[in-house]
């Protein structure tokens, strides 16, 4: 057991605290983007997991997996941000839009009243 | 003592300061008040305990093609951490999830009104 070995167990043990501590605040919320910064964290404390696994055993096989976690973070997170309840974004910037306006986008509220209008009007011709 | 056990002593200290990181920001994100409180500390493991790590990891390796995978991890998550953060905040602003007292400054909570006036102006009535 050389010292390096030691160096990277006791990193293992603090990124395993480190990862209990941010899934309570995941547990806990209180909120959906209080979540999407926690599971944020917590890829970035799996890259460093799957990194010192890599230290151990000096194996350079599960690179791409860092990689590959990367991007699946940000990805994750951006679209819990984007399309959270609450935030109004995507309906706001189409009918805020002066060109969406021009070229007939209409909001989602509207889109689904028509669309909800359409259907009840298919059923009442099948009766 | 050969350079080969420098650099892996070297690699040891780094990947356990990138530890000692996630560890003091899984802290703060778990005692912070509010979200944008906990981004701030949320933003330690991600890019310079990530950096730490990674750096820590490419000097325990030795090898060129890793050490190429692992710039280009750093790279990723140190451009696509903050658009992540600003889209997370932005969210969290409009949505009114803010605790406004905890804001020393608020300057967006000045701009979206006059943003809104702006576009009406330029549409007509409503």
């Amino acid at each position: 057991m050389t010292v390096l070995t030691v160096l990277l167990v006791i990193t293992g043990v603090l990124l395993g605290v480190a990862a209990l501590l941010v899934l309570l605040r995941m547990t806990l919320g209180p909120t959906m983007l209080d979540r999407a910064i926690a599971f944020d964290v917590l890829i970035a404390i799996s890259i460093c997991a799957i990194a010192v696994e890599a230290a151990i055993d000096r194996n350079a096989e599960t690179m791409p997996l860092l990689l590959v976690a990367t991007l699946l973070g940000f990805v994750g997170s951006v679209s819990i941000a984007r399309f959270s309840p609450g935030s109004d974004d995507v309906e706001a910037e189409e009918s805020d839009n002066p060109e969406n306006r021009a070229r007939g986008v209409r909001p989602q509220r509207e889109r689904e009243r028509s669309l909800r209008e359409r259907s009840l009007r298919a059923r009442r011709m099948n009766r | 003592m050969t350079l080969t056990d420098v650099a892996d002593i070297v690699a040891g200290i780094l990947l356990i300061a990138g530890a000692l990181l996630t560890v003091i920001a899984a802290i703060g994100l778990l005692r912070f008040p509010d979200l944008l409180t906990r981004m701030h500390s949320a933003t330690k493991p991600q890019v310079l305990g990530l950096l730490l790590v990674v750096a820590g990891l490419a000097l325990r390796l030795r090898d060129p093609s890793a050490t190429a995978i692992l710039l280009l991890v750093a790279v990723f998550q140190m451009v696509t951490a903050p658009v992540a953060s600003h889209m997370a905040g932005r969210a969290a602003y409009r949505a009114g999830q803010v605790r406004k007292d905890l804001l020393v400054a608020d300057e967006l909570g000045d701009a979206i009104p006059r943003l809104k006036e702006s576009l009406r102006d330029s549409r007509g009535a409503p």
